[in-house]
Order: C-alpha cells, then structure tokens, then sequence
C-alpha cells in the first residue's frame, strides 16, 4: 500500500471547506498521537502509516457493545436495570467510557423524548475552535437544532472552548467529554497491547495484564492487536482513524398499539453508513406518543442504556507484513 | 467489496433432483454413526482430582434425585414426544395437583440416566460389537410462566429473576427477530404452540430407545392428562433421521458435537466427574477443558443458584445467582424453539451461489455451518470432508480460530488410536471458516467478541437438548417437491440459568447481527434481521480477491411454536408445585 499522505477528519467528515486548515491540522494531531511508535523493521507492531509502508494483508473491525459493561458486569449481572440506570446517572457521563456517549432527552414526565448516541472526539472541535470559533457555533446549532446557540454558551471566562459546556452536558449532546473517551488512550491501548509478548500463545492463554480492565473496548483492542502483532504482523488504525456506530438492531421495539416500530426512526446525524458519528432515536412528533412509551423486548424505555445495550461500536485495524526493504510495492 | 449478482444457475430452476445430487454428493463422506465409546458420563474414575478443581460442588445422591435428568447430562434418545398443555381452570386446581404427585416418581433425574448409560457402557464393553438390548426411559417436565403462576401464585412467579421467562417467548419473539407480520410464517400468530392464545402451562418432555415404547409411555401420560382435565394443545414427535444419517440435522449435517462441559463432582471420590476429564495431568488446558475442545462451565450456568462462571477468568467460579425464590434452586429455565428448516430453499441457495463462486456445493453449504456434514471441522479440513475425523469426539472439537492449534495429550484412553488430524491453522482473518459459519457465529471459543474478552464467551453457553422433527430429506432417493414441501425442522431445545443472557444473547446479539461478535454477516442458518422490513440477511464470502457479498434469499429456518419453561427439582415438584400454599 502506498504511505498515507494525510489522516482524514472521523468518516471523512467536510464541516469546512477543503481548503481550510482544519484537515492537515486535524492529521497533525493524529500524527503527533501515532508518531515515534514506528516499530523496528522486523517483527510485527503498532505503526504510523503516514511513514512506513507495510503490504496488507487484510482488515479488523474490532466491535463491542455500547453499554458501558464495567457498569453491568460482574456486579450487576443479576440486575440490568442497575446498569442501565448507573451509566447515565451523570451528567458529564463519567460513566460512559466504552467510546460511546449518550444523553437522554426527557418531557416534563421524566419520560424519553429522544436519545442522541454520539463517537465524537473533543479534539475536532478544539481543532476548529482555534480556527474559528463560529465554525463550532455554526456546528453546535445544525447538530442541536437550536438556533439560539451562543459563543458565549461554549466558552469559558477566557474565552477557550469549555468541553463541558452545558450544549454538552445537561442541555444537549456532541461529543465525547469522558476523560477515558480520547483518541490518545486507544493509541496508548494499541502501543501497549503491540508491546505485549505473547509469541506462541493464544487469546486463552496470553491473558494480557493490559486486557484486564472491566470495560468491553479495552480489552477487546488490546486481545485482537496482541493476537495479530504475535504473528510478526504490523498494525495500524485504518483511516479515517475514529470510533464508529456501526450496527444497531430495531428489531423488538413496538410502539403502544404493539406493532413495530419502523427502523427509519433511527437517523444518522452525523457520518454515514458504516461510519456513523452521531445516531438520534426519536418518535416522528406526528405519532403523538415518545421513545418512553415505547417496549423493547416487551419492556418499557426507560433509559437509554437500554438501546445502547444493543448498539455496535467499531474501529477498524489494519494488518500487513513487511515488505523487503520495508516499503511495499503497492499491491 | 464485490457483490455477486450470481452467475450461478437461478434458484427457481434448480429441481428436486439437483438437491439429492448435491446432498447426496455432500454426505457421500459420511458413514455409519461410530458406536462410539459413549464418554458423557465418567466411567472410570481418573485415580485423583484434577488440580484446581476443589471447589466444584458435588452433587451427591440426594442432590442426583433431585436434578432433572434432561438437563444433566440429557437424554439423548433417538425418540421423543414433546407434549404441551394448559391446566384446567382454577377449579381443577386439585386435579392439577393430583396428576403432578402421579408423575413425580416418572420422572427421571441425573441418577437415573447416569445409572442406565454406566450400565450400557459396561454391557457393551463386554459385548465387544453385539447389541446392547438395553432400554430405558425418560419423562421430564417443566412450567411456563402462566404455569408457575397458576400454581405458585404470581408473588412467586416475580421472584424468578429472568425477565424473558416472566415475559413468555410469545412476547419476546420479535426481540429475537422473528417475523412480526400477523399471518405470515414465523409470526406466533401462525405458531402451533407457544404462540397467540396457544401457550402452553407445561410441557412434558417424554424420551424412548424405540417409537413403540415412546407411544406406550405417551399414552399412558396422556390418560392420566386426561383424567386431570388438562388440554393437549400440541405434541410433537421427534426422531433422529434414519441409518447413517442418525443424530444428522435436516439440511444433512451432524448435529450434536460440541457441548460445554458442565463441572461438578458425583461424589467425593476422586475424580468422579460430572463431565469426565480427558486432559493430561501435565497440560495446563486441564483446567479449563475437559475433552479436546471442550470447555468446562461452572454449573450455576445451568442450576439456579450454583456458583457460575466468572466473567472475568477462564477458570475460576464467579458467583451464584441470587435472583430466584428458594423453590426454584437447581432448577433450570428450559428453551424450546420449534424450527421449520425449508431444505430445499437452503440447498437451493447453496447449489445456485456455490456456482456463482466457483466452489464445490458442499464444501460451500459446510462454510455456512463451519463444519462439513461428517461433523469434521472446517478448521481441521478445510478442503474435504473427512468422515473419521467427524465421527472422533476426542478432535472433532480441537480447534481454535484466532491461532493455531497446539496438540493436546489426553489421558490413557483405551482403545483410542490418538489425533492423527492435521492441527488448526490460526483463521484470525476467517477465511477458512467465516465469521458468519454457524458455529463460529454461536461460540467463538478463543475469538474475543463484543464483551471484550474470550472469558465472556463461556457465560454465554448453553446445553442443547434438540432433535429433528418430520420426514428426512437427507439420504433420499426419487427426492420429490412434494417430499419437499412437506414440514421439518428442529424441535431445539436448551438449558441455561439465564435466558436471557444465553440463549437469547446468542440469537439475537450474535446470529441476528451482522457485525458481532465479528463482523462478516448473519449467521445463515439462524439468523433473523427481524429489524428491516425486507428481513435482509447479507453475508461476505470469503474469497481469494477479497470477500464478496451475497445476499440470502430468504429465511430457512422459521420459528413455529415453542416457550420458554422452567423445570424444577422433584423435590419442589413434590413440596412446593402439587402442594397448594399455606
Ligand atoms: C434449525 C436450526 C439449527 C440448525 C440446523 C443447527 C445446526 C447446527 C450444526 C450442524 C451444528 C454443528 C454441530 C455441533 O457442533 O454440535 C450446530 C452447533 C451449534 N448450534 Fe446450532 N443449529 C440450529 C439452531 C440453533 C439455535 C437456535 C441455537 C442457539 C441460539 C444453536 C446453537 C448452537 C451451538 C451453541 C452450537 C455449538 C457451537 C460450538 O460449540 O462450536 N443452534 N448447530
């Protein structure tokens, strides 16, 4: 494969024009995550594919569930509703640490109205921030539908982009705030998991210190970089590097009359098929009922996490061997 | 990727006598059933406990007469009857009652099918080849919520944790992606039981050597049913497929090979296992397997309120539940699905795709199972079918996907010749058994999944008891449409501590998806995209210039009646369900 000249924004998202700085800035922050893990020339490792070239020989998805399971298990393996109610019992979402955010949107009767399920980084938005602040107000009021969004909403005293603002806190949803949820500690995870030696072993037996967090991400990047770097294999996170939504299944959600609830309700807000960023679900206003009075294998929404539950998140990897010379011819 | 449009002739006009062909092609392997050395019970006892295994539970006499048979260690007849009633009204309350303490001393327990298979093996140790002439005869039970409620009262019916249970299958049934339109197959309007205004109160599970003894037996259950006012809402009768075929399912492959192994002691002695071990002393898999593939599960995994397995450690016990009424200890929530499979739509999209990508049908049809119709793993054989490796349970499971395989040494087995198969290849990218292979799907053994960890995937196991229903079409001669169209399938059936977490996790969270545990496609076999209107099930067939898309014309195998059960101890039976409260 050819060296990739430049990491793309998260699915290839064109907030701004081409020609604004934003793309070689966003990739240089990638790049200064990536950089200096460049393994040695032989044996297999986590690599930058900006600077070595590597023949592939085939992809990953790495995929798990979105419901934080550190929340369900072991603890809460009897006790479902104590899952879903923990993970979004707060509102800077501390809880909410597989790289999936969501916030649930209630009427006055404490009911859902609408859950927003979002995989974005906070770094996009510092990123135009310093660019243009308007260009994040610009962004916050498309996302959020709410033209009353405000520079000053997003800022803190001196003027810096407040992650935690209350768009993305208690009043509304856009990005990862959760302190876990970064771009650089899944680079970390992939570095560390490629650094594991576990030659000759197998996922049963390797049982990887690093792999031992409750979380169902961790583990599960940190299992498959391991297995396929033990094969002398080169790993890479595949461009568009970037947490996805890439699954979720309607099936056995019924509205109050007991038929099934049509899968257009789900909308892609933001990314696309394959690469979703940010996943609504909500009640056409027409039907004159809300997500709340809705069942889900015959039991009331009540929580988001209930969805969530049943919601796939994804980053791909790429594997490849090293070809002679360490540059590949391309095929 | 690619998407194949198929250059491969038209379903449509594939005939009943393309599909005898290519199955009689696919199982011209397959040989007479091996006698087998019957290893699921411990025999011999090994001279002393596997290290690490001092904190299974050992189930002694009384614990043995008291857990029902079918659960541990099964059945495993070649003839059973499945019959579901309702009780009658509250005013037959008594009659109830009275026909529960008529059956109780009927019905079987682990004692008694422990006891009955170490006779058989003794006999035919001794016989050499002869026949063994031996029969016996199982009867278990188990209540559906509506049934527990009528006779323990809905106080007790909410004590039961699994919500699934309490809700009923009917009402879970488009969670796990079943048909929702009213009318059509599949939908529970359309189920024979189970289904609108059908369900059933108990099930009886009657299991026999030979049809003539399983009819006896049905009939006189069916008299004392009778005298009880209870209402025969549907009976199924289920039979392995005939000669060579036996314990095959319809669409032509072995059923049956890969069990968990449940841990637990029948008694202080050392090394009466449950599930006898196999591993050398000297192997650390000892700890975790108890034949060559075969994972050990703790057996709070299948008993109410036994410890279970961790879901943070291979090996080790994690807590019991604790979400259940006193009563209902060491009982077991029961899975029965009945399942149409429409042979000739399976084989014809088999015969048309298989074409289109330029593989042999039968090596194709085994990628969608992930084993070839001998029961040989395609991890093992990717190439050809290998009925001795099929018909060997000591490597017909050893086999792991994300890397190779390393020989495993087993204890002196007697007469065992030794694994003389080629070991597994690591298949990490899928592509000699593709991540949507049925078997891969449902149990990605090392493969980490959506849980994160490979540990998880042994919370997640089941005890399948099923059996084929209807004609065989496998192994037919002058196959015909009308042989065809006529209706078959699986009666499955499972046992697991949580429905929920088990049976319907592998259903709806594997089979039914696309992209878990990893990505590749639907489960072809079983899977359900009950979630889209156009129930479009897609798979990426491996292929040499990268995977190609093939989407299955429809559904083959289709739910048709079931429920979810519970079935308790004898001695709740006798103290607690034909008691009537205080
Ligand atoms: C008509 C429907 C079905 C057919 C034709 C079918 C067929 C098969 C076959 C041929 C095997 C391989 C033999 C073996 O390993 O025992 C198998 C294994 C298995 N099946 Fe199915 N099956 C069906 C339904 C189901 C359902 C509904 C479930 C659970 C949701 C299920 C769960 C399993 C499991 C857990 C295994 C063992 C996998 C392993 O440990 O490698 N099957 N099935």
């Amino acid at each position: 494969m050819p060296l990739l000249e430049r990491f793309d924004t998260p699915a290839s998202l064109r907030d701004v024009p081409e020609t604004s700085p934003l793309y070689q800035n966003w990739s240089d922050q990638v790049s200064s995550l990536i950089d200096g893990l460049t393994p040695s020339p032989s044996g297999g490792g986590f690599y930058d594919p900006t600077k070595l070239d590597i023949q592939f020989a085939g992809e990953k998805a790495m995929t798990w569930m979105g419901l934080p399971r550190r929340q369900l298990l072991p603890e809460s393996r009897d006790n479902k509703r104590a899952a879903y109610e923990a993970a979004e019992s707060f509102a800077n979402r501390q809880h909410q640490d597989e790289y999936f955010e969501w916030r649930s949107e209630r009427d006055a009767s404490g009911k859902i109205r609408k859950i927003a399920f979002v995989t974005e980084f906070r770094q996009y938005y510092q990123e135009l921030w310093n660019i243009d602040p308007q260009l994040v107000v610009g962004l916050y009021r498309k996302i959020l539908d709410n033209d009353t969004i405000q520079k000053s909403d997003l800022e803190d005293p001196v003027g810096t982009y407040d992650i935690l603002n209350r768009w993305n806190t208690t009043h509304g949803i856009v990005h990862y705030i959760n302190d876990i949820n970064t771009l650089k500690a899944a680079v970390n995870l992939c570095r560390d998991a490629a650094g594991h030696d576990s030659a000759g072993q197998n996922n049963f037996e390797a049982g990887p210190p690093f792999a031992m967090a409750p979380t169902a991400v961790d583990p599960r990047i940190a299992y498959d970089v391991n297995m396929l770097v033990r094969k002398g294999l080169y790993v890479a996170l595949r461009d568009p590097v970037g947490f996805y939504i890439a699954a979720w299944d309607n099936a056995g959600i019924t509205k109050p009359n007991g038929r099934p609830a049509p899968a257009s309700w789900w909308k892609i807000k933001r990314g696309k098929p394959g690469m979703v960023l940010r996943l609504e679900y909500e009640v056409p206003a027409s039907e004159g009922f809300v997500v709340g009075d809705l069942l889900l294998g015959g039991q009331p929404i009540e929580f988001g996490g209930q969805l969530a539950e049943h919601i796939t998140v994804v980053i791909h990897g790429t594997a490849g061997t090293m070809t002679r010379g360490g540059r590949g011819d391309g095929g | 990727m690619a998407a194949s449009n198929g250059n491969g002739p038209a379903p449509e006009t594939i005939s009943a006598r393309d599909i005898e062909r290519a199955m009689a092609d696919a199982l011209m392997a397959t040989g007479e059933p091996p006698s087998g050395i019957d290893t699921t019970v411990s025999v011999s006892p090994l001279a002393s406990d596997v290290p690490g295994s001092e904190n299974e539970p050992v189930y002694d006499a009384n614990a043995q007469a008291d857990i029902q048979g079918n659960v541990i260690p099964g059945f495993n007849k070649n003839h059973q009857q499945f019959l579901f009633y309702a009780f009658p009204n509250q005013a037959g309350q008594a009659k109830t009652r009275a026909f529960l303490k008529w059956l109780t001393p009927y019905v079987s327990t682990i004692e008694e099918v422990v006891a009955f298979r170490r006779l058989r093996r003794a006999r035919r140790q001794r016989l050499g080849s002869g026949r063994v002439f031996l029969s016996s005869v199982g009867i278990n039970v188990a209540f559906s919520n509506a049934g527990i409620e009528k006779l323990m009262g809905p106080e007790e019916l909410d004590k039961l944790g699994d919500i699934p249970f309490k809700e009923g299958l009917r009402a879970r049934s488009s969670f796990l992606g079943d048909p929702t339109k009213p009318g059509a197959l599949g939908n529970p309007s359309k189920w024979v039981v189970g289904g609108t205004g059908n369900a059933a109160d108990m099930v009886l599970i009657v299991a026999a050597d030979s049809h003539e003894t399983l009819q006896e037996v049905v009939a006189l259950v069916a008299e004392q049913a009778g005298i009880g006012d209870f209402r025969l809402l549907f009976q199924q009768y289920g039979n392995t497929l005939p000669g060579r075929l036996r314990g095959h399912e319809h669409f032509g492959f072995k059923d049956g090979i890969s069990q968990p192994g449940v841990r637990g002691k029948l008694s202080n002695q050392p090394g009466d296992y449950i599930t006898p071990r196999h591993i050398d002393r000297n192997d650390p898999r000892r700890l975790y397997y108890a034949k060559p593939g075969q994972l050990l599960t703790w057996p709070g995994q299948y008993l109410l309120g036994e410890l279970r397995q961790s879901t943070e450690h291979l090996y080790k016990e994690g807590t019991a539940a604790s979400n259940f009424p006193s009563w209902a200890k060491r009982g077991s929530y029961l899975v029965i699905r009945r399942l149409n499979q429409d042979v000739g739509a399976f084989w014809r999209f088999v015969i048309s795709s298989s074409a289109a990508m330029g593989l042999p049908a039968a090596r194709f049809a085994s990628m969608l199972v992930g084993r070839w119709p001998s029961g040989a793993p395609l991890m093992r054989m990717p190439e050809a079918d290998n009925p001795d490796l099929g018909a060997d349970e000591f490597a017909n499971n050893h086999f792991i996907f994300d890397d190779d395989t390393k020989p495993i040494g087993l204890n002196g087995l007697p007469g065992y010749a030794g694994d003389r198969y080629p070991q597994a290849k690591a298949d990490f990218l899928a592509m000699l058994c593709p991540h949507f292979a049925h078997i891969r799907k449902i149990n990605p053994r090392d493969s980490v999944g959506d849980l994160g960890k490979p540990e998880d995937n042994l919370a997640r196991m089941i005890l399948r008891r099923g059996i084929p229903f209807g004609k065989a079409v496998a192994g037919q001669e002058n196959l015909t449409d009308d042989l065809l169209a006529e209706e078959r399938g699986l009666m499955f059936l499972c046992y697991v501590s949580s429905i929920e977490d088990q049976f319907e996790f592998l259903q709806r969270r594997w089979a039914n998806s696309e992209a878990q545990p990893n990505f590749g496609g639907h489960d072809p076999v079983i899977g359900q995209n009950g979630g889209t209107p156009g129930r479009q099930r897609e798979i990426d067939f491996p292929a040499p210039g990268g995977p190609v898309r093939l989407v299955l014309p429809s559904d083959w195998v289709v739910p048709t009646g079931g429920g979810y059960f519970f079935a308790p101890t004898i001695s709740a039976i006798r103290n607690d369900l034909s008691t009537p409260p205080q």
